[in-house]
């Protein structure tokens, strides 16, 4: 009996040894394993055992089930990982074919800088303040101190849709419009947006263009605040500490009135002053009209170009790539840190 | 404005840092040159001989003496070059505008040894008749062998200023030499001319009727007109001005050297000695001294020779009456009118040189100055017999203004701590007088700066003294917050995602043509500008989809294939502004070319794109069928949010395009962007969820929107999502039907269903389909 169970075990051995796929092993466990597999037969074969032989050849017996049964296990994990490792070899790709396109939408460069702009702004404790395009005479010329007939108002050649109505030509009529809201409470305010003049479109000219305003009233508010102001501005504007060159200029709504270059570098090198907005302390007639006495507040206020800014920024030629919206151009832009 | 070193260096000492100082205390310097005509190796010369080229008969051979002891042997092209003449000399070497070298050359077999110059190759540009064709001459002997640009007054800067509106001081070279004074602490002294009159007496009277004319001098005088003296022709070729002859170019000098503009009469043309300055007659026609003709009225004021008009005051000139090369016989003006006046006319007829002065302002003092500096000049340079007496009338003093001004209005509007001695100083430095009445200054202001009249005038004037650039940065102090409205908010919120989605924000001009103007909506009636620049540009846009549509061709036409962009910006009509936001798609955003995956956008690519943007507002839409003309007809649908059409939505219109679809939508942003959205928290739940499948044969007529509706109405609180998964027609459907199969997901957060109560609801779901829409389960 001992013997024909290592004749047994070793046969199973050897089977084990030699199978070499899932189906042989199932084969070997029908055979062997199974109920009426050879171990089973070979456990029936205790009754023929005088009884106090039996426990000693059962333990035999199953000493020997369980070393193959380590084997077979083995055996079947080592088969199955062969079987997946074949399948998955089978799913091998190409890993430098080209990958799914993914569009890369864009913001408007003009709306980058603005927003961008914005958040400098709210972050020093500006409100965002808007205003319609289509405006009044009154807001956007008599409140801003350019009563008909001054000699300023041909600076700006305007769209008019009647004598009393026409598309603003700066945003500084928001800067009218808020101080009437705030009823001579102080303020601090950045007004961004469309504005148009009757100019011929070219590379430099465009008959509509963007702006970003800002005016600050409040008591004491002084030249020294505007340039502190300026400084902080073109600084976060042209990531860096910016040489800014102030100019003696005019606009009728600011008294005071300055122009501000900035000491640039462009693409080639060549380092040179160049132009970057108007500002200036708050004329007294404006901010009487506004509804602020101008012996207890006073106030400052800026404007400046967006495409402007955007040209220098980017060096772009040609003024009108911001409105044909070509998506080669569109697509250059995305948000600077 | 144009300032030369010749004109400037008689009045002041020039700063070295001119340009620097000019920037930083007076006003924008456009343009600075170190010299008006950049050459090297020009020298003056003397041609001593001349004769023909003996192989060719339009060239010269030409000895020149350039003062060196040798004779230059030089080739000259030009017809007037004639022997005598004082000439500029190229020598060898010498480098013309243009970067031109001149160089040892060989003309026809002759050795040219530098060249005579004309004008044109010095790039000038307002050469004197005489000099347009041909070489320059002096009109005098000059040293020989000297530097020609000096000979020329072509050395020394040149600088042109960008003058304001309200710097009419700045219109001259004295008034700039002001500045400069102030700036620089130099003190200008006027001249003064003795007028030397031959006994012959005056016969001018002269009469204002008419108070926009203050003050009019009048001098008559006989003249020689020839050509100006070579100094004044170069001072006025350096402002751009073509010299014409003495009378006139004097005429000219003085209104760029005080900044009052004088005019000068034919006085045998005039038509009498009465000069009567009036109001323009209703309709009064004139033809200027540039032959154009005008029709003037009550609000222009004439010069007339006591019937009819001879000058439109201090803009033009008559033809009838302005100097030529015969006149013998002149009447010299000079005048001051008041600036709106001359304003209103020179808006009409065009700007002159002299009007711009006017309108800015010229200050009365100095004309008389003109006037006897004119007479002057034309003694010196016109041999002119000046007649006895000199003419006036005067009907208003124009007076100095005062200004009360305190030192702490401005210390505190600048931010400085200037002592009252140091805002005296500079006030005085200026010209100003100055008072100290203890509590405040008071300012007398030159007539000469009509541009000061408040106190913050002044505060400028001090600030721009003490410079700018000086005054230290202060931060504000202020408890101010800062922030965005909701509806700003949003707006950026949604440029971001549609950015983020893989579309391309867009600007597009907010005027159209008024043919398109209703092409993809109509708001109301087209709003137009009074005088548009061109027809393109003469109506305010009521859609976006005009860009969107047009930026696509604009793409497509420079081969960008992929047009996916949206617009946020405002709609007009005469009675509103409203924000809009438009988005145009033709390509997926993603998408596996040699995979085939995604190649196709539709409908329900723009309609899912739409929903997903809002759904962080917590804002849905319905859909309603729409009728708009440049849509596909059957492929678009109105957008409603709260009952109400906000915007379309749809296929363009497969006509407007070529080979290609594109699908829009468009929506008004100003009702759904102001709700307030806020989070309502759901706790998740910790049960299973049971899915159901449904499938049924429905009619086409049968709205989807009111399946889904009763759908979610039958299945009540433990419905959690219902998505339609697939929609079949054809083959084994009846026709004109369609079969709809949805997906169903129950869960309840407080137990775990039991699947018989979900197949209790399952079972009055499919009851109230086939109820309400005959739908055969399948």
């Amino acid at each position: 009996m001992k013997l024909q169970l290592e004749n047994l075990k070793q046969s199973i051995i050897e089977a084990i040894n030699v199978a070499n796929s899932l189906a042989d092993l199932e084969k070997i466990h029908n055979d062997y394993f199974s109920k009426r597999g050879a171990l089973s037969q070979m456990m029936g074969n205790l009754r023929n055992l005088a009884p106090e032989e039996r426990p000693a050849f059962g333990k035999l017996v199953n000493d020997v089930k369980g070393e193959v049964q380590t084997l077979f296990n083995l055996k079947k994990e080592s088969l199955e990982q062969a079987a997946l490792n074949e399948k998955l070899a089978n799913e091998a790709i190409d890993i430098e074919l080209a990958s799914d396109h993914f569009s890369n939408g864009s913001i408007h460069p003009l709306n980058l800088i603005i927003e961008d702009t914005s958040a400098y702004f709210i972050s020093n404790g500006y409100e965002v303040a808007t205003g319609p395009e289509i405006e009044l005479d009154l807001y956007n010329f008599e409140m801003m101190n350019l009563a008909e007939g001054h000699p300023a108002r041909e600076m700006q050649d305007s769209f008019y849709f009647d004598p009393k109505t026409l598309l603003r030509t700066h945003t500084s009529p928001v800067q009218a419009r808020t101080m009437l809201e705030k009823k001579g409470q102080p303020l601090k305010i950045i007004a961004p947006g469309k504005v148009y003049r009757r100019d011929e479109d070219d590379s430099t000219h465009s008959h509509q263009f963007m702006q970003i305003e800002g005016l600050v009233i409040d008591k004491d508010i002084s030249f020294a605040n505007l340039k502190h102001t300026l400084q902080g501005l073109l600084d976060f504007l042209f990531k860096g500490k910016v040489e800014m060159r102030l100019r003696p200029s005019y606009f009728p709504f600011t008294e005071p009135s300055i122009e501000v270059d900035v000491l640039f570098t462009k693409k080639d090198g060549s380092i040179s002053f160049i132009e970057i907005l108007g500002a200036g302390m708050v004329h007294p007639n404006v901010l009487r009209m506004g509804g602020y006495d101008p012996d207890v507040y006073s106030g400052f206020a800026f404007g400046i170009g967006v495409e402007r800014l955007a040209m220098l920024r980017y060096q772009i030629e040609e003024i009108r790539h911001f409105y044909n919206n070509d998506l080669r151009f569109l697509k250059q832009f995305k948000e600077e840190f | 404005m144009i300032i030369t070193k010749s004109q400037l260096e008689k009045w002041i000492k020039i700063p070295k840092n001119i340009f620097e100082l000019t920037n930083a205390h007076t006003t924008e310097v456009e343009s600075f040159e170190e010299t008006f005509v950049e050459a090297s190796g020009l020298v003056t010369g003397l041609v001593l001989s001349k004769e023909k080229h003996p192989n060719a008969d339009t060239l010269s051979l030409t000895t020149v003496d350039v003062g060196d002891g040798r004779i230059r042997n030089i080739i000259c092209g030009a017809s007037n070059v004639e022997v005598g003449q004082y000439v500029v000399v190229a020598l060898i070497g010498a480098v013309l505008p243009g970067n031109f070298e001149i160089k040892d050359a060989k003309i026809r077999g002759i050795a040219s040894e530098g060249m005579i110059c004309s004008l044109n190759e010095l790039h000038i540009k307002d050469i004197p008749e005489k000099y347009a064709d041909g070489i320059f001459y002096f009109p005098h002997p000059v040293e020989l062998g000297k530097n020609a640009l000096e000979a020329l007054k072509f050395d020394g800067f040149v600088m042109e200023l960008d003058l304001t509106p309200n710097s009419g001081h700045l219109l001259s070279a004295l008034g700039f030499a002001y500045d400069i004074a102030a700036i620089t602490n130099q003190k200008i002294k006027l001249p003064k001319y003795e007028v030397k009159e031959i006994e012959k007496v005056n016969p001018l009277k002269v009469e204002i009727l008419d108070s926009g004319c203050t003050l009019y001098y009048a001098r008559m005088a006989d003249v020689t007109i020839k050509e100006s003296p070579w100094w004044l022709q170069s001072e006025l070729i350096k402002r751009g001005i073509t010299p014409i002859n003495n009378v006139v170019d004097i005429s000219n000098f003085i209104m760029f050297e005080y900044g009052t503009p004088l005019h000068m009469f034919d006085a045998d043309l005039f038509g009498s000695n009465e000069i009567v300055v009036r109001s323009a007659k209703p309709k009064e026609e004139i033809i200027t001294l540039t032959g154009f003709k005008h029709e003037l009225s009550t609000d222009d004021l004439v010069i007339t020779n006591g019937s009819e008009p001879t000058a439109v005051a201090g803009v033009i000139g008559l033809a009838n009456s302005m100097v030529v090369p015969e006149t013998k016989r002149v009447i010299i003006e000079a005048a001051h009118f008041m600036p709106e006046r001359i304003q209103k006319t020179s808006a009409k007829i065009g700007r002159s040189d002299s009007s711009l002065r006017f309108e800015r302002g010229v200050d009365q003092k100095l004309v008389k100055l003109a006037m006897d500096t004119a007479a002057y000049l034309l003694v010196e340079y016109a041999d002119a017999k000046i007649y006895q007496g000199l003419e006036f009338a005067k009907s208003k003093d124009i007076k100095p203004i005062n200004i009360d001004l305190s030192v702490s209005y401005v210390n505190k509007l600048l931010g400085v701590k200037l002592s009252k001695k140091t805002i005296i100083s500079y006030l005085e430095r200026l010209d100003f007088k100055v008072k100290d009445n203890d509590k405040h200054l008071t300012v007398t202001v030159p007539t000469r700066r009509p541009d000061i009249k408040i106190s913050a005038d002044l505060v400028e004037e001090i600030g721009r003294l003490y410079g700018y650039n000086k005054i230290a940065n202060k931060p504000i102090l202020s408890d101010l917050k800062g922030g965005k409205t909701v509806f700003e908010q949003k707006v950026s919120l949604l440029r971001n995602q549609l950015a983020n989605l893989g579309l391309n924000e867009v600007i597009t001009y907010s005027l159209l043509d008024l043919k398109s103007v209703h092409m993809f909506n109509q708001l109301g009636e087209p709003y137009q500008v009074l005088k548009p620049i061109t027809e393109d540009r003469s109506v305010m846009r009521q859609s976006l989809l005009n860009g969107q549509y047009n930026t696509y061709k604009y793409n497509i036409a420079r081969q960008n294939k992929e047009v996916n962009i949206f617009e946020i910006g405002r709609v007009y009509t005469k009675d509103s502004e409203t924000t809009f936001l438009a988005a145009s798609i033709n390509t997926p955003v993603n998408y596996n070319l040699w995979q085939n995956q995604n190649l196709k956008v539709d409908f329900y690519t723009i309609k899912g794109l739409l929903e997903l943007i809002f759904s962080k507002f917590g804002v849905s839409f319905e859909y309603e069928a729409s009728n708009n003309v440049s849509f596909h007809p059957y492929r678009q649908a109105y957008i409603k949010y709260d009952s109400e059409i906000v915007g379309i939505l749809g296929e363009l219109h497969p006509k407007l395009l070529k080979d290609d679809r594109v699908y829009s939508f468009e929506l008004n942003l100003e009702k759904i962007l102001t709700q307030e959205s806020v989070n309502n928290y759901i706790p998740v739940s910790r049960y299973p969820s049971i899915d159901r499948d449904i499938a049924f044969v429905v009619s086409k007529s049968e709205s989807v929107t009111e399946i889904e509706q009763i759908i979610k109405q039958t299945a009540r609180k433990y419905l959690v999502s219902l998505n339609l998964f697939d929609v079949y027609e054809g083959e084994n459907i009846e026709e004109g039907k369609r079969s709809l199969a949805y997906r169903l997901v129950f869960n309840s957060s407080e137990q775990t269903l039991e699947s018989s109560d979900v197949d209790k609801v399952m079972k009055s779901v499919i009851n109230r389909l086939n109820y309400l829409f005959k739908a055969e389960i399948r």
